[in-house]
C-alpha cells in the first residue's frame, strides 16, 4: 500500500515542468472560472449561459494557444475530451431511451453508465502519468495468504460489481428466451431472471477471489467462523436473504405475483436479498416488506395457480321486482362488460330478502386481479343503467316510525 | 552548482512484452531502489520514479506522453530502440565530454552515435545471452550443437527459442551468420549463402524432430519451463537469471552457449542505453544527467556486477571477476562470443517486421507446413527484402 501512496505522491513531480503546470492552471482556469465569466457574458450573448457551449469553447481555444506556442497540450485536449464524452453521455441516454423503460434507464444509467465512464476517465487521466499496467502489478498486502496486487483487486472489485449492477438486462433477456422456448408464467420468468442473477453474481465473487488468489482453505476456516458471528450479529438480514431465495424457488412471492396486503390487492415489483417491494394500486404506494414476514405469516395470493380473481357486488331491488328478471339483467349486464371474462360465466344470487328491498349479488370473473377495483366500478355504473332502463328501482330503505304521546296506560 | 539538486526524476524501463510481471516489476523496483540508494549519497533529495512498458509499445507511448509533457526524463532501453525513438525525434539526443566516452566500451559507444556526433543515449549495461542448466540433471553444459543433441538423445530437457534473437546463436556455429548478413546487406544469393541456410535449417530440423527438444515462441516461456523443472538446458539473458536463480537456487548452472562445426557460438549481446526524455525541466534534466554519468562511473558499474545483478559494465576500468565467479566468466564469453562474430549487426541491419516474419516462417517450418526448400526461399526473400532465385 505504501508503494502505491508513493506512486501517486510522485505524479505531484511533474509539476516541476513548466509546460505541466500551465496546462493544470488553465484546467482550473475553464473549469472554476466558467461560472462568473459566463455570468458576465450571459446579458450580452445569451450562448454564454450554456456551459456545455463555454467549457469546450475555451479547451479548445487554450488547447489551440498552447499548440501554437509550440507547448504541449495534451493534458487540456484531455480534459476536452472527457467533457465532452461526458456530454455525450446525454446522446446515449436518448437513444437507450428508445429500447429501455424509464425507471431501469434511470437505474442504467446512475449505476453503471456514469460509474463505467468515471473509471474509464480516470484510468485515462492515469494512463498519462503512469503505465496502468505496471500500477497493476503493485502489491498491496497479503491477504489470506496471497500477495494480492492493485490489479487483481481492482478488476475483482469492477467485475462484482458489474455483475450486480449489469446483469439485470442479460438475465432478463435469457428468462425471456426461456419463457418463449417452454412457456413458463410471467411470474416464474421474473423469478428465472431474478435466480440468473444471483447465480452470476454468486459466480463472479468466486471467480474474484479465486483471480485475486486468495487461500481457498483460508478462506474457508475465516467463513466458518464468520457464520457463527453471523448467526448472531446479523440473523435477521440472513433469514431475510434466505427467505427471499426460499419463497422465489417455492414460486408464492415472486415479482408479479399480486397478494393481498392489509386488505389491498397489491403486485410484487422485485424481491430482494432483503425484502420484497410490493405495489398498492390503491393509493400508488410502495410497500417495502421483510421477506420473513411472508415465510413465516399466511400469504393471500391471486396469482397462485392462475391469475383470475371471482370479483362480487352488491345491489337491492325493490319487492315488486320478479327476482328471475333482476337475475337475469344482472348476468346479461355483467356478460356486457369487456372486462369481464365470459367464462366462467358471471352468476347472479339472490342473497336475502332485506327490510326495504330484496339483496342480490352479482359475481362474476375478471383476468387481472388488479383491475378489481376499477371493473367493479363499471359493472355497477351498467347495473344502475340497466335497472333505470327497465325500470327496476333500487329502493331506498324505509322506516315508518310512529310517535308515541305520553308514558303507556297500565 | 555546489547546492544539491532537488526533485522527482522520472525513469521508464522498456522490457520485452512478454516479459512484464510482478516479479520483473519487483527486480526492477529493488534495482531502481538501490541506485537511488547510492546516487543519494550525490544527490540527497532525489527522488526516482521508475515505470516499465514493453519496449514494443514505447513509441505510441512517448508520442502520447510527449504531447502531454509528461514524457519520462530517462529511458532505459536497448540500443536498437533508443535508435528507432532518436529517428522519430521522442527522445533528446545528448552529447558527453570524449573523456568520458573514452570510458566506454568502444563497440557501444559507435552503435549510439549519429552522423552529427550526439548520442542516442549512454550505453549503460551489456546482458550476454548465456547457456542455463539444471545441475541436478545436468552435470556439465554440452560444448558442441552435436554434443547437445546428444545429451538431449540421453533424456536432457532442451528448450530453445524461435524468436530471431534467441536464437540467432546457432546461425555462427552452423555456418549460417555469414549468409543471414549478406542477405541482410543485399548482397547477391550465392550457393554459398544457400548452403550455409540449408545447414542451419537442416540442423533444427534434426533438434525439432528429437524427443527432448521443445521449441517456444519466447524466451520468458523457456524461463517459466526452466524454473518449473520440465526443462533442463535452455539459452537465457543474462538479465533474466536472477530470477533462474530465485528458482533454482544453487542448482542453476550457467555456461557459454555451445560451439558447432563453423565455429563458436553467435549470440547476441543486449546493450542497453540510458536515452534523455523531452520534456524535462533544466532542473530534471540536470539531474538526469548526472544519474546517468553516475550509472556508468566506476562506483557503480562495480557495484552492479558485485552485487549479483548479472549484467556486464560498459565501463572498460572495471574488470567483471572472472576468476571468482563462473557465472560472470560465462557471462564475458558470451560477450566474446556476440563480438567475434558481429551478431550485433543482425539487429541493426533487419526490421522488427522481418524478425517477426523470421519468426512466423520457422515456426510453419518446424510444424511442417513449409518444406525446407520452401522456407530457405522464404528466409532469401525475407532478408533479402523480395529477392529469391
Amino acid at each position: 500500500m505504501n508503494l502505491l501512496l508513493l506512486e501517486i505522491a510522485g505524479w505531484f513531480g511533474y509539476l516541476q515542468r513548466l509546460e505541466v503546470r500551465l496546462q493544470v492552471i488553465v484546467l482550473l482556469l475553464v473549469f472554476l472560472g466558467q461560472g462568473p465569466l459566463r455570468r458576465r457574458l450571459a446579458p450580452r450573448v445569451p450562448l454564454a449561459q450554456r456551459s456545455d457551449v463555454v467549457i469546450p469553447l475555451m479547451l479548445g481555444l487554450f488547447s489551440l494557444v498552447l499548440g501554437l506556442a509550440g507547448l504541449p497540450n495534451g493534458l487540456v485536449l484531455l480534459g476536452l475530451l472527457l467533457y465532452l464524452g461526458w456530454l455525450g453521455l446525454a446522446g446515449v441516454r436518448q437513444l437507450l431511451a428508445r429500447f429501455v423503460q424509464p425507471q431501469q434507464l434511470q437505474v442504467l444509467e446512475t449505476r453503471l453508465i456514469r460509474p463505467a465512464y468515471l473509471l474509464v476517465a480516470a484510468l485515462l487521466v492515469i494512463r498519462v502519468f503512469d503505465n496502468p499496467q505496471d500500477l497493476a502489478l503493485i502489491p498491496l498486502g497479503q491477504w489470506f495468504g496471497s500477495e494480492v496486487t492493485l490489479g487483481s483487486f481492482f478488476l475483482s472489485v469492477v467485475i462484482v460489481y458489474v455483475l450486480a449492477m449489469g446483469t439485470g438486462p442479460p438475465a432478463q433477456g435469457v428468462a425471456w428466451v426461456v419463457q418463449r422456448s417452454v412457456g413458463i408464467s410471467n411470474g416464474s420468468r421474473r423469478a428465472l431472471a431474478l435466480m440468473i442473477r444471483y447465480a452470476a453474481v454468486a459466480i463472479g465473487i468466486v471467480w474474484a477471489l479465486d483471480h485475486v488468489g486468495f487461500n481457498r482453505t483460508a478462506i474457508l476456516a475465516v467463513a466458518g467462523g464468520l457464520s457463527v458471528g453471523l448467526g448472531f450479529g446479523i440473523k435477521e438480514v440472513f433469514s431475510n436473504f434466505v427467505s427471499g431465495l426460499w419463497l422465489l424457488f417455492e414460486g408464492s412471492v415472486r415479482p408479479g405475483e399480486v397478494l393481498f396486503i392489509d386488505g389491498d390487492p397489491c403486485e410484487v415489483r422485485s424481491l430482494g436479498l432483503r425484502a420484497a417491494v410490493l405495489w398498492r394500486d390503491r393509493d400508488n404506494a410502495e410497500l417495502v416488506i421483510p421477506n420473513q414476514t411472508f415465510f413465516t405469516s399466511t400469504t393471500v395470493t391471486y396469482t397462485g395457480s392462475d391469475t383470475l380473481r371471482r370479483s362480487q357486488v352488491l345491489v337491492s331491488a325493490a319487492y315488486h321486482h320478479d327476482p328471475e328478471v333482476v337475475i337475469a339483467l344482472l348476468e346479461a349486464t355483467a356478460r356486457s362488460q369487456k372486462r369481464v371474462l365470459p367464462n366462467p360465466a358471471p352468476k347472479g344470487l339472490l342473497l336475502r330478502y332485506g327490510d326495504s328491498s330484496i339483496d342480490y349479488a352479482l359475481r362474476f370473473w375478471i383476468a387481472n386481479p388488479m383491475d378489481n377495483v376499477s371493473i367493479c366500478s363499471e359493472v355497477q355504473a351498467a347495473i344502475w343503467q340497466a335497472f333505470r332502463d327497465r325500470d327496476i328501482e333500487i329502493p331506498f330503505p324505509q322506516q315508518v316510525q310512529y310517535q308515541v304521546e305520553g308514558p303507556p296506560k297500565s | 552548482m555546489l547546492r544539491p539538486l532537488q526533485g522527482t526524476l522520472y525513469i521508464a524501463v522498456g522490457v520485452s512484452e512478454d516479459a512484464i510481471d510482478g516479479e520483473l516489476q519487483k527486480e526492477i523496483r529493488a534495482r531502481t531502489t538501490m541506485l537511488q540508494t547510492t546516487f543519494r549519497t550525490l544527490q540527497p533529495k532525489v527522488r526516482l520514479q521508475v515505470e516499465v512498458f514493453a519496449e514494443e509499445s514505447l513509441p505510441n507511448e512517448l508520442r502520447l506522453r510527449n504531447s502531454t509533457g509528461l514524457s519520462p526524463d530517462l529511458l532505459l532501453v536497448n540500443e536498437s530502440t533508443a535508435r528507432d525513438l532518436a529517428r522519430e525525434k521522442l527522445i533528446d539526443t545528448v552529447s558527453f565530454p570524449a573523456a568520458l566516452l573514452d570510458q566506454l566500451d568502444a563497440g557501444s559507444v559507435v552503435r549510439v552515435r549519429r552522423s552529427d556526433g550526439t548520442l542516442t543515449g549512454l550505453p549503460m549495461e551489456l546482458q550476454p545471452q548465456v547457456a542455463c542448466f539444471d545441475r541436478r540433471r545436468v552435470p556439465r553444459s554440452p560444448a558442441t550443437l552435436s554434443e547437445l543433441l546428444a545429451f538431449s538423445a540421453k533424456g536432457m530437457e532442451v528448450g530453445l527459442s524461435l524468436d530471431a534473437i534467441s536464437l540467432a546463436w546457432t546461425l555462427g556455429p552452423l555456418g549460417a551468420i555469414d549468409a543471414v548478413s549478406s542477405l541482410l546487406a543485399r548482397e547477391p544469393v550465392t550457393p554459398v549463402t544457400r548452403q550455409g541456410l540449408a545447414n542451419w535449417l537442416g540442423w533444427l530440423r534434426q533438434a525439432d524432430q528429437q524427443q527432448h527438444v521443445t521449441f517456444f515462441p519466447t524466451e520468458t516461456e523457456l524461463i517459466k519451463e526452466l524454473t518449473a523443472g520440465t526443462l533442463d538446458w535452455i539459452p537465457c539473458r543474462s538479465i533474466n537469471l536472477t530470477r533462474v536463480k530465485a528458482g533454482l537456487g544453487q542448482n542453476l548452472g550457467v555456461a557459454p552457449l555451445p560451439s558447432g562445426p563453423f565455429g563458436g557460438a553467435s549470440p547476441i549481446t543486449r546493450e542497453r542505453v540510458l536515452a534523455f526524455g523531452v520534456n524535462s525541466s533544466p532542473v530534471q534534466r540536470r539531474l538526469a544527467l548526472a544519474l546517468a554519468r553516475f550509472a556508468i562511473s566506476p562506483l557503480h558499474q562495480r557495484d552492479i556486477v558485485l552485487r549479483s545483478q548479472y549484467v556486464l559494465p560498459v565501463n572498460r576500468e572495471v574488470a567483471p571477476p572472472v576468476r571468482s565467479s563462473s557465472v560472470v566468466a560465462a557471462m564475458v564469453e558470451g560477450r566474446q562470443q556476440s563480438l567475434q562474430r558481429s551478431t550485433i549487426r543482425l539487429i541493426a541491419a533487419s526490421s522488427k517486421e522481418q524478425r517477426e516474419a523470421w519468426q512466423a516462417l520457422l515456426t510453419r517450418f518446424l510444424f511442417d507446413d513449409l518444406s525446407q526448400q520452401d522456407t530457405l526461399k522464404g528466409l532469401i526473400e525475407l532478408l533479402g527484402g523480395g529477392r529469391s532465385r
